[in-house]
């Protein structure tokens, strides 16, 4: 398989803390990760390396054939779609999520149904959704981009078993798309084919 | 028929000042922390005004056109540093956006109306340019000073659905522009209020004391809508500039938002 993302001997450090070092690991493409670790010791912190919003002290990455820098940013983030962990994203609906992401409503739709929601909660007020539509509303617009990445900071933190197994389903009948998780929720690691423990 | 202005007394000036025991009890009344900001505010404008008063008179007699743009380019530096102080920002950063905001937003609504739709042979005229330029000044600060405020209170604040845009759509410009959106919005919207009202429930201050002065009322009035437009547009475009500009140098390579504080 090809190898999409390279991460050779990255360190991490704040001030006298530090969260990883000397850490490498490889990602093919259709892999499907989890990044494992205690609270605190920097799966958040390796996500937000990986999309270029934080620094790393040393070591190299490359993405896609292109190296972690500012320069192949842009490129990067072409293949990348992303899931925050802070839902609190100040939206008046879904109706403007797609506008701002410019997806094509059809595509959107036909993901809201398969995490088991309905069309018409994009006409509803984005505060007034609960955690768990909101959630899978975001995740749905993302998998809507059609990019080859997907990077979820703990994308069942708001969801219930059920709606966590519709989310297992559909991401893993997309044979191609990689993904990058953190979670802590067993369903959701066992489902992955890549343990990453930092 | 002749018009003609009754002067104010020095005495009657002071008495004037007792009225502000009213918001002064209220404020002390509610435990504010106001009272002493209200005092040198009635302290600072009243030196100010009277310095102005001083100046003005040479400044009208001798109609020196560098004298007179030197004038304004002190109320420019003024505007720059008040409006920097108002929103909490870093000098450093937003010095340069702020300012040539100002000059671009200023030079441009002076040169079309003063010179265009006035049509002064001379614009740096100082009983047109100073005036005009002043008032253009004043509102189009406070209209910055409340856009930049928004602005940077959400970015700071609220800035999931930035990151959110910029990784997923990987457009800088699209993920700020709920943020513009809603600066703009929220500044202009006073604005768009005082318009709406002129002359029903509020008569401006350049109409009145024009009127007060003995101009013709319907004189007094054109003037008025002109000045409203060219206060209206200079407030939108400055702080439009000011938004554009200062985008470039808050955010990294990566498109991070830098430490504003």
């Amino acid at each position: 398989m090809y190898k999409l993302i390279l991460v050779k001997k990255i360190s991490k450090s704040f001030g006298e803390q530090t969260l990883f070092s000397d850490l490498s690991f490889e990602i093919s493409e259709g892999d499907k990760v989890c990044i494992t670790a205690d609270s605190g010791k920097g799966k958040s912190t390796l996500l937000n390396i990986l999309l270029g919003l934080e620094s790393f002290d040393t070591g190299e990455i490359s993405i896609s054939k292109l190296q972690l820098t500012a320069n192949n940013i842009d490129s990067i983030r072409q293949s990348m779609a992303w899931l925050p962990q802070d839902l609190s994203i100040h939206l008046k609906n879904g109706e403007e999520l797609v506008e701002l992401l410019d997806i094509d409503s059809t595509i959107f739709k036909t993901y809201l149904n398969k995490l088991g929601l309905q069309e018409n909660l994009l006409q509803q007020n984005f505060q007034n959704i609960s955690g768990g539509q909101k959630q899978r509303m975001l995740i749905a617009s993302c998998l809507s981009l059609g990019k080859s990445i997907l990077i979820l900071d703990e994308p069942t933190s708001a969801l219930d078993k059920n709606s966590i197994n519709q989310l297992i389903e559909t991401i893993q009948s997309l044979e191609t798309l990689t993904v990058i998780s953190v979670s802590h929720n067993t369903h959701w690691v066992n489902s992955c084919n890549k343990i990453i423990q930092l | 028929m002749i018009f003609s202005v009754i002067d104010i007394s020095i005495y009657k000036l002071a008495l004037g000042y007792f009225i502000l025991l009213i918001p002064l009890f209220w404020l002390y009344y509610y435990k504010t922390g106001l009272v002493k900001d209200v005092l040198i505010g009635a302290f600072r404008m009243t030196i100010q005004l009277s310095f102005v008063a001083i100046y003005f008179t040479y400044i009208f007699k001798l109609n020196n056109p560098l004298l007179n743009i030197s004038w304004v380019v002190i109320m420019v530096i003024v505007s720059v540093f008040t409006t920097i102080k108002r929103s909490n920002l870093k000098a450093k950063l937003f010095l340069l956006p702020v300012l040539f905001s100002i000059v671009i937003s200023l030079v441009l609504i002076d040169t079309f109306f003063l010179g265009f739709i006035i049509g002064l042979e001379n614009v740096f005229d100082a009983r047109y340019f100073i005036p005009i330029s002043g008032m253009i000044l004043g509102n189009s600060m406070n209209h910055n000073i409340v856009g930049l405020s928004v602005y940077f209170d959400e970015l700071k604040n609220n800035n999931q659905l930035y990151y959110f845009i910029l990784i997923n759509k990987n457009d800088q410009k699209k993920a700020l522009h709920p943020y513009m959106r809603n600066a703009i919005t929220k500044a202009i919207n006073p604005l768009i209020a005082t318009m709406t009202v002129m002359g029903l429930i509020s008569l401006p201050g350049m109409m009145t004391g024009q009127i007060l002065g003995g101009s013709d009322p319907s004189t007094a009035v054109k003037y008025q809508i002109l000045i409203l437009l060219a206060i209206f547009v200079s407030s939108n475009l400055n702080l439009i500039l000011t938004l554009i500009l200062s985008n470039r140098k808050i955010f990294n390579k990566m498109g991070k938002l830098k430490e504003l504080d």
